[in-house]
């Protein structure tokens, strides 16, 4: 019974898939497996990424430095919040690019992966609207803060929450 | 992690809990539209056992190389939705709903 059921699943799938699809068969399996390909590079970065992550000193930052541009805590915070996922969608910037164009050259092709894995590419593998709130405030910070912040973090992924618990409070 | 009792979730909090619910129904939804490369080839060739073997060879294996990292993918977008919340309660000083937070992001 079982398995007339996932028969049944089955074809369904086919017919709304050669409804939708524009593209052959052999075209639309060769591109649905360069999507998979690139998933998979992009999820073993994403791991090596976490593992840098894990590894990382918490950076550490001058109360005095900092209250030389007044910088508050709260924007502090935030700060440190948009450089910790700058640099954690940097460790694998390439093989999100990779991944993300590999969908959109499926989407183009394929009506019915156009459907599917648009809206998947942009909640999954596109940075936030509140990421890119956070960049501009901290574009707003002077510019040698900026520099100071991003020396003192440097370029590797690190780990939020223990960078947020070991700030010291700049409005003090 | 500590115990967190009566808790009150605010509008931010539920809000963000609807963005990873999507988030993870779009990693759902990514291993469904991969898998359709997958069915479309067994049902066209399934009448020949030797084809029907070769996408055994090929295609399930990248099926499931797929299936193994849509989850690492939808745990690194939902993280980064936590990490927004932490942000958030911590500038806002709200200390248990930032608790939670830290207690989901620890979890991830």
């Amino acid at each position: 019974m079982k398995a007339y059921k996932w028969l049944g699943f089955c074809g369904i799938w086919l017919t709304g898939i050669a409804a939708a699809s524009n593209a052959s068969h052999d075209v639309d399996v060769f591109l649905a497996q360069q999507v998979s390909q690139q998933l998979e590079v992009l999820a073993q970065r994403i791991q090596t990424c976490d593992a840098l992550k894990d590894n990382a000193e918490p950076p550490v930052l001058s109360a005095t430095q900092l209250q030389q541009w007044s910088v508050s805590h709260e924007v502090l915070v935030n700060a440190i919040g948009y450089l910790s996922q700058h640099n954690d969608f940097q460790c694998h910037q390439a093989e999100r690019q990779a991944a993300v164009y590999a969908m959109g050259a499926y989407a183009a092709v394929s009506a019915n992966a156009d459907e599917m894995l648009t809206p998947v590419s942009h909640g999954l593998l596109y940075p936030s609207e509140q990421y890119y709130q956070l960049m501009i405030q901290f574009q707003t910070l002077p510019q040698a803060a900026q520099q100071y912040l991003q020396q003192q973090v440097g370029e590797a992924p690190f780990d939020l929450l223990a960078a947020i618990r070991g700030l010291p409070n700049a409005s003090e | 992690m500590a115990n967190i009792s009566g808790l009150q979730l605010d509008q931010a909090s539920k809000d963000a809990i609807k963005r990873i619910h999507e988030k993870q129904r779009l990693g759902n939804l990514l291993g469904a539209a991969l898998s359709a490369g997958v069915v479309t080839n067994i049902f066209a060739r399934s009448q020949s056992w030797q084809a029907s073997y070769n996408i055994t060879q090929t295609d399930w294996s990248l099926y499931g190389q797929a299936m193994k990292s849509v989850p690492v993918i939808t745990r690194a977008a939902i993280r980064k939705e936590v990490e927004l919340m932490i942000l958030h309660y911590h500038t806002h000083q709200n200390y248990r709903l930032l608790q939670f937070w830290e207690g989901v992001y620890e979890g991830l």
